[in-house]
C-alpha cells in the first residue's frame, strides 16, 4: 500500500474500504501500465490497447465521417496515437487523449475531401432492416454534435453511460443529460412515440 | 435504485433495445490492430521532448535578476559604509597639537642634530627620510579621506621633532598593508560574500544555459 493509502486508512477509515483506491482509479492505473508497455514496444500490449479503445474511436469517427471511410480513419488514428504516445504527459488520461485525436482526424478528413452525398448501399435488394438501420444512423448524425457522439457510442458501440464518461473524460451528469436529451430529439425525428 | 436502461442498461426499454439491435451492424468489428512496421516500435527513448524555450529564458532572467539585485545591494552597503567613514572623518576635531598630528599622518622629518640645522640650508626639494611609527588603526583611515591635509614641515633648531614638526602628507608605499577597523572588515567580508554569491549564481545560470543548448 502506498503512503497516501496508509494515511487515508488512518484519517479516513470509512473511505478506504478497498486498500484506498476506487475501481475507477484502479482502471486508470491499469491503463497507465498498458500505455507504459506500449511505449516500451510490446506488440501484445499494443493489440490490447487497440482492442480496448477501438469502440470509442470507431464511434467518434462514425458520428462524423461517411461509413466507407470509417475503418481507414480508425487505423490512421491508432497509428498516429502510437507515434505520439511518448508525448502523453498524463498516462491515466489516454482515452480522452485518443478521443481528441479521433475528432481532429475527422475534421481533417473534411478539410481534405469535398463533401459528397452518401448513397445508401444495396438499395435494390436489401431488406427493410438495413434501410431502417441507415435511416436511424442518418437521423442520429443529424443531431447536434454533443448528442450525436454520445448516442452513437451508446446505441451503436454498446457502451454504457459510465463507460462513455470515463473514456471521453466527460462528467457522468453531462453524459446522462446528453443521452436523454439526444434520445428525446431522436424519437421525434423517427416519429417514435414514448 | 431507479433503473435507467439508457444510462447503464438496467431495467428494460423495448424501444432502445430495438434501436440497438438495428444499429448493431455498424458496430466496430475490427479486432485486428493496424499493421505497424517493426521499426516503429524501436523509437528513441532518449529523445526528450523539446524543451520549452520560454521556461529556459524565464530561468535565465530570474537568475540574472537575482545576481544583479545582489550586486546592487552589496554596492549599496559598501557605499553606505564608505559614506559613514567619511562622516566620522569630517566630524573628528582637527588636531592642533603637534603630537596628535604626528601620530595621525606619516611624518617627513629631517633627523638631524639641532646644532647642525642652523648652519645648513634646508633644501625642501630633497626627499626626506621617513621612519614609520606604529600608527593607531583609527587614524590610518584618514588616508582615504578626500579632503587631504597638506601640512608643511617647519624644522626648528631647538625643539624636538615630535613637538614641532608638522607632518607632510606622503603616499604609502605599495608594499605596506592596510589595517582596517572592525566595522570596515565586516563590511569588506560582507561585500566579498555578496560578490561570491553573485558570481556563483551567474555561473549556475550559465551552466544551465549551456546544458539546455547542448
Amino acid at each position: 500500500m502506498s503512503e497516501s493509502g496508509i494515511l487515508q486508512n488512518i484519517f479516513f477509515p470509512a473511505r478506504s474500504k478497498t486498500c484506498g483506491s476506487s475501481p475507477t482509479e484502479e482502471k486508470q492505473k491499469e491503463e497507465a501500465m498498458l500505455v507504459e508497455r506500449v511505449c516500451a514496444g510490446e506488440k501484445q500490449a499494443f493489440d490490447e490497447f487497440y482492442r480496448k479503445l477501438s469502440p470509442l474511436v470507431h464511434g467518434i469517427i462514425l458520428a462524423k465521417v461517411p461509413r466507407d471511410e470509417v475503418d481507414d480513419i480508425v487505423q490512421e488514428v491508432f497509428i498516429s496515437a502510437f507515434q505520439k504516445l511518448h508525448t502523453l504527459r498524463d498516462k491515466n488520461a489516454v482515452s480522452p487523449w485518443i478521443a481528441s485525436i479521433a475528432r481532429n482526424r475527422a475534421v481533417e478528413f473534411y478539410r481534405r475531401h469535398k463533401p459528397t452525398v452518401e448513397l445508401s448501399e444495396n438499395l435494390s435488394h436489401n431488406g427493410n432492416a438495413k434501410n431502417e438501420a441507415l435511416e436511424i444512423l442518418e437521423a442520429i448524425r443529424e443531431l447536434p454534435e454533443t448528442y450525436r457522439e454520445t448516442l452513437i457510442l451508446r446505441l451503436v458501440e454498446g457502451l454504457t453511460g459510465p463507460e462513455i464518461a470515463e473514456q471521453t473524460g466527460l462528467k457522468h451528469e453531462s453524459v446522462r443529460v446528453n443521452l436523454h436529451r439526444g434520445m428525446k430529439i431522436l424519437r421525434k425525428k423517427l416519429g417514435i412515440e414514448v | 435504485m431507479k433503473k435507467d436502461y439508457l444510462w447503464d442498461k438496467t431495467g428494460n426499454d423495448a424501444e432502445i433495445e430495438r434501436l440497438e439491435n438495428a444499429l448493431q451492424e455498424f458496430r466496430s468489428k475490427n479486432t485486428t490492430p493496424p499493421e505497424i512496421p517493426s521499426k516503429t516500435f524501436a523509437f528513441d527513448r532518449t529523445a526528450l521532448p523539446n524543451p520549452n524555450p520560454r521556461r529556459f529564458f524565464k530561468l535565465a532572467w530570474t537568475g540574472f535578476a537575482a545576481a544583479a539585485g545582489l550586486l546592487i545591494f552589496s554596492i549599496g552597503i559598501f557605499q553606505v559604509l564608505n559614506f559613514e567613514k567619511q562622516e566620522t572623518a569630517k566630524t573628528q576635531p582637527e588636531q592642533t597639537s603637534n603630537e596628535k598630528s604626528t601620530e595621525n599622518l606619516p611624518i617627513a622629518v629631517e633627523e638631524k642634530p639641532s646644532d647642525e640645522k642652523s648652519s645648513e640650508a634646508i633644501d625642501e626639494t630633497k626627499p626626506k627620510v621617513v621612519k614609520a611609527k606604529s600608527y593607531p588603526q583609527r587614524n590610518r583611515a584618514k588616508r582615504f579621506v578626500k579632503n587631504k591635509k597638506r601640512v608643511s614641515v617647519e624644522p626648528s633648531a631647538n625643539k624636538t621633532i615630535a613637538g614641532t614638526v608638522k607632518p607632510v602628507k606622503k603616499d604609502l608605499p605599495d608594499d605596506e598593508t592596510l589595517i582596517l577597523t572592525k566595522e570596515e572588515k565586516q563590511a569588506y567580508d560582507q561585500l566579498m560574500k555578496a560578490l561570491a554569491i553573485t558570481s556563483s549564481s551567474l555561473k549556475t545560470v550559465k551552466d544551465k544555459a549551456q546544458g539546455i543548448e547542448e
